[in-house]
């Protein structure tokens, strides 16, 4: 595609052109499936992105029910992407332990595995009815992304915060999420060959 | 602006949109409890401090009561009533006639006593 085309490319709704919600509630109603889409994406589990969405539901609600509307997606996002992050550690962690405590057999290869290898990246039945292969593949090219730029990717490109959001959520300068961004892109561009 | 215009982000916000519409009925519904679970806690800690306010009035009942027949001084009645009480049925009838007998001869009772006291009234005549 070509540099005019896409800059015909009708601009994709940002959060920040949505309709402030008028209660937490109904915010949290907006948001709870792309959070947990979201969440299953970084975490490639689904009760644990329940678990991480519930969380963060519940951290916002106790801690920032005062705080005025505009404020609340960077507050939930960044609950969120912090609790995603804390499971991905506590996995590595796991990981590793069982890794020391395990009799150290190694495969017929001699090749040690990956730390933590995501438990089925097959799409289930309800992927499968959408355009179930390209998501799959998408969250499998996210999922090898640097941390920081997974953050960035999810938060900016599938959420639609602005730049400011985004670095409130990821708790850095709008500067580092147009880095981290940028990086994104070009590595998922790569990786999606096929989507040219 | 220019990197949501970009193709690559357009289809990936594509399919996430669609991704989202698709989310099963189960996870729907869990995801609903759970935004239930974290809305209501306000209500739940309503209760919380219900529950320890309603037993505290509990106990300050109770301790009221027990502490009340102290508190509360016998009177001067008090005493009578539990002597009357304390002897027996026979000695309250008795009372009770003696008292009938006064009220009956009541007219005469206040004609005695305006009546002016004769020499050697109390005196016993001899040979009874």
């Amino acid at each position: 595609m070509s540099v005019a085309e896409t800059a015909l490319l009708p601009p994709l709704p940002e959060v920040s052109a949505r309709p402030l919600p008028a209660t937490l509630d109904v915010f949290l109603a907006q948001v709870e499936r792309r959070a947990w889409r979201v969440a299953e994406m970084g975490l490639n589990d689904r009760e644990e992105a329940l678990d991480a969405v519930q969380d963060a539901m519940l951290r916002l609600v106790k801690h920032y029910r005062e705080r005025p509307p505009e404020e609340w997606p960077p507050l939930f996002w960044g609950i969120l992407r912090r609790r995603i992050t804390d499971l991905q550690r506590r996995r590595k962690v796991r990981s590793i332990v069982v890794g020391w405590l395990a009799p150290r057999g190694g495969d017929e290869d001699g090749d040690d595995g990956p730390l933590w290898e995501p438990s089925d990246l097959a799409p289930d039945p309800q992927q499968r009815l959408l355009d179930s292969s390209a998501y799959a593949a998408m969250s499998v090219a996210v999922r090898k992304l640097p941390r920081r730029q997974q953050e960035a990717f999810m938060l900016r490109m599938l959420e639609g915060l602005d730049v400011a959001d985004t670095a409130r959520a990821m708790g850095c300068s709008a500067g580092s999420v147009k880095t981290h961004l940028s990086r994104a892109m070009e590595a998922l561009r790569n990786q999606l060959e096929d989507w040219r | 602006m220019n990197d949501i215009r970009d193709p690559l982000a357009s289809r990936a916000r594509s399919l996430f949109d669609s991704a989202v519409d698709g989310v099963d009925a189960a996870t729907a519904a869990r995801l609903r409890a759970a935004r239930r679970a974290a809305t209501e806690p306000r209500r739940a800690s309503l209760t919380r401090l219900l529950v320890p306010a309603g037993a505290f009035a509990a106990a300050a009942l109770a301790l009221g009561l027990v502490w009340h027949p102290h508190t509360g001084a016998p009177t001067a009645s008090t005493p009578a009533v539990a002597t009357v009480a304390g002897n027996g049925s026979d000695s309250l009838a008795a009372t009770d006639a003696a008292d009938l007998d006064l009220y009956q001869n009541l007219d005469f009772y206040d004609w005695l006593a305006t009546q002016p006291q004769q020499p050697g009234a109390n005196q016993t005549p001899a040979g009874d």
